[in-house]
């Protein structure tokens, strides 16, 4: 893989500590030893490794879940996504009898639709677990994405619907974290016209900040970077990108976007200086991917200059105003189907891990 | 970029000289540095609606370089920052009276015109346009036909978008600044309808040499353009009759059908 595959473990550190679920004294031990291990999977073979270092996440989210201080229904999401991912890397050692890692667009059929699955499901998982082990897993599910690209696009499209219609029900429940939702469903779609990690990591910081409250950056983000994304895909030459990936593309975007848009949460408090850095973030990112574009750079600046001038000309500054807190997220409620389905789905995971390592062990893969 | 403001500006006046409030230059004077937004971030997200207006305008008209999904994300940051700035309260319960509907046909349309000339580049299908023509007159039957499907869908749906974007809570001079604003959403809007429909637009004739015929065209189209904004504008004060939601499936199904038959044309027949 790449060195800017690192974007995405960078990104969820950085995402993490903006939104203060973890932190000296909240299990920042703990947390980091699972961000390491997410660092390390990144471009390791055998196969065997990037699955153990995976279900260090999954592992520590349904043991919090257990315990009653997490998302059951998050950590059941983590589990599913790492028995998908589990079945697709076994299926792809068996077509290729390779143990090494396929770069995007090398999986081997069906193995590239079971990894998109196993990133669609990850995508789903939400952070509101204490320890952010759900907002863990998400990142790993938009490397999953990026890593697959292409090769799965059905998959990642269904999997963007999917997210969306997970946005909404949580937006009608009044849940908060409806951005990482439909941020999900655009870094799927958008991963399957086989965008790069640095748009996808900057659409996943804006989600987060979009999160916490931030919407003007955020927003932004969310709405012009898959422009950007996209154009660098279809530059590779049209022939590269699937037709019905584009198709989709330009179908699911405005869906997702209304969607986004149809579900706004109320107006959230000011952001604090934390999800402030996120934004910066995504900003930057945002523009960095901008800068590759060749052409548009002046324009974007044309386009803000107009937009400050304007804003300074229509409107005055606002009195400050004492705004109220948001309202306390109230708890996830247990649900037992849920963590039985975490529990098994996890315990199968593991026990295709150890029949690759049985298969290894009988061959020279170490 | 000065032929770009120019063209920008030039539709907003259109869409302000239209549009249903009687006095645009009072609204215009009334507006200026006399509202404050009640919204967090107020003054952003006005500089991000702004944002999407000066950009959008020259995406649609090929002034400025982009694809497809650039056009649209203009339009989805209006959108955004007006549901923002309208507090989030006016979130309409009926499918067909929200923006967001709308915007999604708006978006399926401009694509279907796009698309058409097999790629997301705009300035590619500028440069089709240019040689071949526009859309509704080119190609098989089935497909002019479903290209003038998606330009009448689009158009539709720009008028109704316009209309159904949420008012903004703000102190001061609230309705000046709120019709201010929706005439640049006609202008972006009705740029976005009619130029890529029935192309090419300006854009031809600032980007390389232009092909014999594609100076009349061009007018033909600036003009079209600029009869889209105007109506775009005008026709909100009639529209709650013609937006229900019988119109919205309509519009959406033509749309669709115009995104699919466009896909169906690409070179591959993929």
């Amino acid at each position: 893989m790449t060195a800017a595959a690192y974007l995405f473990p960078a990104a969820a550190a950085l995402g993490a500590l903006g939104s203060g679920r973890v932190g000296p004294g909240r299990g920042l031990a703990p947390w980091a030893l699972g961000l390491a291990a997410f660092a390390a999977a990144i471009g390791r073979e055998p196969l065997l490794a990037p699955l153990a270092l995976f279900a260090v996440a999954t592992t520590a989210a349904v043991a919090t879940a257990a315990r009653g201080r997490g998302d059951p229904r998050s950590a059941a999401l983590l589990a599913l996504s790492d028995l998908a991912l589990a079945a697709a890397l076994t299926l792809h050692h068996e077509s290729t009898t390779l143990w090494s890692l396929p770069v995007a667009g090398g999986w081997a059929w069906p193995a590239g639709l079971l990894a998109a699955g196993a990133a669609g499901l990850r995508l789903g998982a939400s952070g509101r677990d204490a320890g952010g082990w759900g907002a863990l897993g998400w990142w790993q599910g938009a490397l999953v994405a990026w890593w697959v690209g292409g090769a799965g696009w059905p998959v990642l499209v269904a999997g963007a619907a999917w997210l969306l219609v997970l946005g909404a029900v949580r937006a009608r429940r009044g849940r908060p974290d409806v951005g990482p939702a439909v941020a999900g469903s655009l870094v799927a779609l958008v991963a399957a016209a086989g965008a790069g990690p640095l748009p996808l990591a900057a659409l996943g910081l804006a989600g987060a900040a979009f999160a916490a409250g931030e919407r003007v950056v955020a927003g932004s983000a969310l709405g012009l970077l898959p422009v950007s994304a996209a154009a660098l895909a279809v530059q590779r030459g049209p022939g590269e990108v699937p037709l019905g990936a584009l198709l989709a593309v330009a179908a699911g975007l405005p869906v997702a976007w209304a969607a986004l848009l149809h579900h706004l949460p109320p107006a959230a408090p000011a952001p604090g200086w934390r999800t402030a850095v996120v934004a910066a973030a995504a900003a930057g990112g945002s523009l960095a991917t901008l800068a590759q574009v060749p052409g548009q750079a002046p324009w974007i600046a044309y386009g803000a200059l107009a937009a400050l001038l304007g804003a300074d000309l229509l409107s005055v500054r606002a009195p400050v105003r004492e705004v109220a807190a948001a309202p306390p997220t109230p708890p996830e409620e247990p649900s037992r189907p849920a963590s039985v389905v975490a529990v098994a789905a996890l315990a199968l995971a593991g026990g295709l891990q150890v029949r690759l390592l049985v298969l290894g062990l009988g061959t020279s893969f170490l | 970029m000065v032929l770009a403001a120019a063209a920008t500006a030039l539709l907003v006046g259109l869409a302000a000289l239209a549009g249903p409030a009687p006095r645009a230059r009072e609204v215009l004077r009334n507006a200026a540095r006399r509202t404050s937004l009640d919204a967090p971030q107020g003054r952003a997200l006005l500089g991000l609606h702004l944002f999407g207006v000066a950009l959008g305008v020259p995406l649609a008209l090929g002034l400025a370089p982009g694809t497809l999904i650039g056009l649209l994300g203009c339009l989805a940051a209006c959108t955004l920052a007006r549901g923002l700035l309208s507090g989030g309260e006016e979130g309409a319960r009926r499918v067909a009276a929200a923006p967001a509907a709308w915007f999604a046909v708006l978006a399926w349309s401009v694509s279907a015109a796009v698309l058409r000339y097999g790629s997301p580049d705009l300035g590619a299908a500028l440069g089709a346009q240019a040689v071949l023509g526009p859309g509704p007159l080119l190609g098989p039957p089935a497909a002019a036909a479903s290209s003038t499907l998606a330009g009448i869908a689009a158009l539709a749906a720009a008028a109704a978008w316009v209309t159904r974007l949420p008012r903004l809570h703000a102190t001061g001079e609230a309705g000046a600044l709120d019709e201010v604003l929706r005439w640049g959403e006609a202008a972006l809007a009705g740029a976005s309808a009619a130029a890529l429909a029935w192309g090419p637009s300006l854009g031809a004739l600032v980007h390389g040499p232009a092909p014999g015929g594609a100076v009349p065209r061009a007018a033909a189209s600036l003009l079209l353009t600029c009869c889209a904004v105007a109506g775009t504008s005008a026709l909100r004060r009639w529209l709650d009759a013609l937006s229900g939601r019988a119109v919205l499936l309509a519009a959406a199904a033509g749309a669709l059908a115009s995104l699919g038959a466009a896909g169906a044309a690409w070179p591959g027949g993929q």
